[in-house]
């Protein structure tokens, strides 16, 4: 069977999120139809500031696939990669294209629990519905606010369930096939898209791979503890340096400065503990490699070092696709440019080294400067050096310096005869 | 009438308070291994409240402070310790014994610096107490705050639902309060240098934790394993290697558990084989990492030293178990002094391993000239092991060079920062300083102690910095052509370079010692701007080499929390 002549990569601004169209156009048309097309990630946190809405990019969506949907790849479960599977007109219009595969990594199977062979995995899953279940109420229970305290509302929403988006993925994976994924598994994509290989370098499975737990998250008791403290009121989250209706706490003195500086450490505290999950979360995202003809794509969600840390330096069969990794055409910045999710060595360093530091890369990025309250510039998304960097390596198209009313950056890249990755809108 | 002489009535220098040795989860025969400790005496209040440390136990999570139970004050200075015989479960919950564990450790830390240096150590924050909350938050997590003036021990629900309490676990007090300690004795630690410079913080705290768990009564015997009816163990079940294994690999990984996931680099410590391959990996520049090393170094540095002083007791084919444990912790509690004495001697800015191990050596040999035992030369040893050597511009003797001591007053030279920098500035050709380059002199700190002979050695300490701050272009035309700027600072960036030394002044108040970095020291200031740069280590307004851009305390926390600052990060 003939393989695709060319490849077709939309990225929709959707301000700070994900949303991906990756298409694959056949010169002669396969079961009727000259291209297949995958739907990578459809969420937003923050919306650009002068961008489209979810319902206008699903409609675009829809228009530029031609009505029908091939797969769907969800990454991980945050916010900004599943909001529009979840809204109700943006989902009803997705729905509607009929999607073939829904492909989501293994910590989203139901069956999950079950299926875990360790304790630490069975635990793992069921921490990270409690995780959201602390997120969600801590949100709630902030409420409105300034300054600080909505940054941490602001971080914690980021990282609430979306049962309504998780319901529709289930049922359009029920009309067709839905598979979950772990490093090294058939996803179902391959048979899909002909003439394209599709790996799954990520997400490892616990068993394989603990590093992906980080202690607190690991642990149910721990975040079940932290709700039913927030439940009982005990989590001081009213507490703010700017508050003044607080009931000082303690004789007058020394106590009570300290009391008072405490109070203010703990939305520290509380940020670091939605970092953590936030985090996590980001390190359950699937890490797909497309390959066609010598050509090859890598799509990574939000994966951080801790994920990609295996497949790079732990996996029995790490050789050969460390091997493919250093010949990537087109990345997909991961986590939209932030510093812990394109390892500078192991991954990055491929690209610098060697004759591979002459093949062309093309990257894309989907972010918006302002979402994350940045403390520092070190922690800045996205990170400018990391930008810079790529830059260096070959084109770096990116959202956050669309212009007003551009609602996607559109690629090409010719499979026969070779080309390269050129912007067409 | 005449006042009879009582035993046991006159003021005491120190009290007694029990503590656990080591973590709640190490037992012997079932039981959590507890170990009495001797702390300064003083009027305590019920916190405890010292004059140097104040418990308060303010837990920021229940939004609760509890006031603590009372003491038993047996007379003026002494109050009774009520834990000695406490059961297990007690040691775990109650929560006065947490106040009194984290107190009296913390201040058990302290006065091995205060000892060690013949003088009261400061806080950085200029007020004379630090807080201690043994109860802070729950979170797996411990860290100092220099912002808060305290240190904070916080606790968490393991996966059996039991509580573990950071406040129970010896080396996480020692090694918070060690942050505390040398953040006053070279705040400029915290300010961004070279990469040793964070991982010695990690490091030295790591050191003194160990060194000092090592030191406390009991826990190296248990470390030793298994004696014969009469006590005996084989002799030649002692050697570097053995010892390596039973003691200190056994010992880190007891602490390791103590809050998990946390504090897996003691045991990578004393795992990390010998040998300068380091350098070259780019994981030793995050700091946990890089510290790993010094900490392996100082504890080869122990084995070498424990060794030697049982080469005369294990002539027979067996030995006694005690007293090989009793070795033991006599060579850590000496080394933990020359430890920290080498702080005093190292300089107060742009600190690089090779400083330390510089510094360990003179400090030692001023305080023991003989060095009967060998120990200097089995530091030195251990250091080259792992490919630190003496630097190339060490401390240097200054006594016989022709420094101008004319119309200076000896009293003022030991206390004023202004006639210090007046012997400076007269004698700048000498001590080859600049004097158009901003200079200021920080600290001038008399010290006096004990040597091994029994005299009395004085020392005044001074150190001063110098500083230079403008265009990447600005500071290399300064710096001449050996200085190369690194690409990846913007030309636009506004960048701080240092340097600055330490003076000492003998009994005599002659300037016998300089140990000094100099800011016109092109290839350094290269380095520490590249890594600077690399890491994106950068204040609030974009520059480099002013400030971490983040407070003190909210860094440090970062740190423990997420201890894999990886050098994989942009």
């Amino acid at each position: 069977m003939a393989g695709p002549g060319r490849i077709r990569l939309r990225m929709y601004q959707v301000g700070f999120g994900d949303c991906f169209l990756l298409s694959f156009e056949y010169a002669r048309a396969v079961g009727g139809r000259d291209a297949r097309h995958v739907l990578i990630d459809f969420g937003s946190n923050k919306a650009a500031k002068q961008g489209s809405d979810l319902t206008a990019t699903a409609k675009l969506i829809k228009d530029h696939c031609g009505g029908k949907l091939d797969a769907i790849v969800l990454t991980h479960r945050h916010k900004d990669h599943i909001s529009g599977f979840g809204t109700a007109e943006s989902a009803k219009i997705i729905g509607d294209l009929a999607p073939d595969l829904v492909v989501r990594p293994w910590t989203e199977d139901p069956k999950a629990k079950s299926k875990a062979t360790g304790k630490a995995a069975r635990a793992f899953v069921d921490s990270i519905d409690r995780a959201q279940d602390f997120a969600g109420a801590l949100a709630q229970r902030i409420g409105s606010a300034r300054g600080a305290r909505a940054d941490l509302r602001d971080a914690a929403a980021a990282q609430v369930k979306n049962p309504k988006a998780v319901a529709n993925l289930d049922s359009w994976a029920k009309a067709g096939k839905g598979t979950y994924v772990s490093i090294g598994d058939e996803s179902g994509l391959g048979r899909l898209l002909p003439g394209v290989t599709v790996s799954v370098l990520g997400p490892p499975t616990v068993d394989e791979w603990d590093k992906i737990l980080s202690y607190r998250a690991s642990d149910p008791n721990y975040w079940l503890g932290l709700r039913g403290a927030l439940s009982r009121g005990r989590l001081p989250i009213d507490a703010s340096v700017e508050s003044d209706e607080e009931v000082p706490v303690g004789a007058i003195g020394p106590e009570r400065w300290l009391v008072n500086r405490m109070r203010s450490q703990h939305l520290g505290l509380l940020q670091r503990i939605v970092n953590t999950m936030d985090d996590t979360l980001n390190n359950t995202s699937v890490i797909l490699l497309f390959e066609v003809d010598g050509k090859s794509l890598l799509f990574p969600g939000d994966a951080q070092i801790e994920n990609w840390e295996y497949v790079l330096s732990n996996y029995p069969k790490r050789a050969a696709i460390v091997q493919k990794l250093s010949g990537v055409d087109l990345y997909k910045v991961g986590h939209h440019g932030s510093r812990n999710a394109t390892p500078k060595l192991s991954l990055f360093g491929l690209w610098t080294q060697g004759p591979a530091a002459r093949h062309p890369l093309t990257s894309v990025v989907s972010t918006r400067e302002d979402a994350y309250p940045a403390k520092s510039e070190a922690t800045k998304v996205p990170q400018g050096a990391l930008l810079t960097a790529l830059k260096k390596r070959g084109d770096l198209h990116a959202t956050h310096t669309l212009a007003e009313g551009e609602a996607y950056v559109e690629l090409e890249c010719a499979v026969t005869p070779r080309g390269h990755f050129t912007r067409t809108n | 009438m005449i006042e009879i002489f009582v035993e046991g009535k006159q003021p005491k220098r120190t009290i007694e308070l029990t503590v656990i040795a080591q973590d709640p989860s190490v037992t012997v025969g079932g039981r959590i291994v507890t170990a009495p400790v001797k702390v300064l005496a003083e009027h305590l209040l019920p916190g405890p409240l010292g004059h140097r440390i104040r418990v308060v136990d303010y837990d920021a999570t229940k939004r609760t402070l509890r006031a603590p139970g009372p003491l038993e004050q047996l007379d003026d200075l002494t109050v009774a310790d009520r834990f000695a015989k406490a059961s297990d479960r007690t040691l775990v919950t109650d929560p006065d014994f947490h106040s009194q564990n984290v107190f009296a450790i913390a201040a058990r830390t302290l006065d091995h610096f205060e000892s060690a240096l013949g003088r009261r150590v400061p806080w950085s924050f200029r007020e004379h107490q630090l807080y201690v909350v043994p109860h802070a938050f729950e979170e797996a997590n411990a860290f100092y705050s220099e912002e808060d003036h305290a240190v904070f021990f916080g606790y968490f629900e393991d996966v059996d639902g039991k509580t573990a309490y950071s406040a129970l676990s010896h080396d996480v007090v020692a090694h918070e309060t060690t942050h505390a300690i040398l953040d006053g004795l070279r705040a400029r630690y915290a300010l961004p240098g070279l990469p040793d410079q964070p991982a010695f913080h990690e490091a030295f705290a790591d050191i003194v934790a160990l060194l000092s768990v090592f030191s406390v009564q009991g826990v190296v015997e248990n470390l030793l394993g298994t004696a014969s009816k009469s006590g005996r163990i084989k002799s030649a079940s002692v050697t570097d290697e053995d010892l390596r294994q039973t003691a200190l690999v056994r010992l880190a990984e007891q602490l390791g558990e103590s809050i998990r996931g946390t504090r897996t680099g003691l045991r990578d410590s004393v795992n990390l084989p010998t040998g300068a391959g380091w350098k070259d990996l780019d994981e030793f520049r995050e700091p946990h990492r890089r510290g790993e090393v010094l900490v392996a170094a100082v504890m080869r540095a122990l084995l070498h030293i424990w060794t030697g002083r049982l080469e005369a007791i294990t002539t027979d084919p067996t030995v006694d178990r005690a007293r090989v444990a009793e070795e033991g912790a006599k060579a850590a509690d000496h080394l933990l002094g020359m430890a920290i004495r080498a702080v005093d001697y190292c300089p107060p800015v742009e600190f690089e391993f090779e400083d330390f191990l510089d510094a360990l050596l003179v400090a030692d040999q001023e305080m023991d000239p003989d060095d009967a035992f060998g120990y200097r030369a089995a530091v030195e040893h251990a250091f080259n092991e792992y490919g630190i050597e003496r630097p190339e511009t060490p401390t240097i003797d200054v006594l016989h060079d022709r420094l101008v001591y004319s119309g200076f007053n000896y009293t003022s030279l030991r206390s004023s920062p202004d006639e210090v920098f007046r012997f400076i500035w007269e004698n700048r050709a000498t001590l080859r300083l600049d004097p158009t380059i901003y200079t200021f002199v920080e600290n001038v700190r008399p010290s006096t102690r004990v040597g091994p002979d029994g005299f009395v050695v004085n020392e005044v300490l001074v150190d001063y910095v110098q500083s230079l701050r403008g265009r990447p272009n600005e500071i290399a035309k300064r710096l001449g052509p050996a200085f190369e700027l690194p690409a990846s600072l913007p030309a636009d960036t506004e960048v701080q370079i240092w340097g600055g030394g330490v003076l000492i002044f003998d009994q005599f108040g002659r300037a016998k010692l300089h140990q000094r970095k100099a800011i016109d020291e092109p290839l350094r200031q290269a380095a520490r701007l590249r890594y600077l740069a690399d890491q994106g280590l950068r204040d609030r307004e974009g520059r480099v080499g002013f400030s971490l851009g983040i407070g003190a305390g909210q860094r440090f926390a970062e740190l423990h929390a997420n201890a894999t600052r990886s050098p994989e990060a942009w």
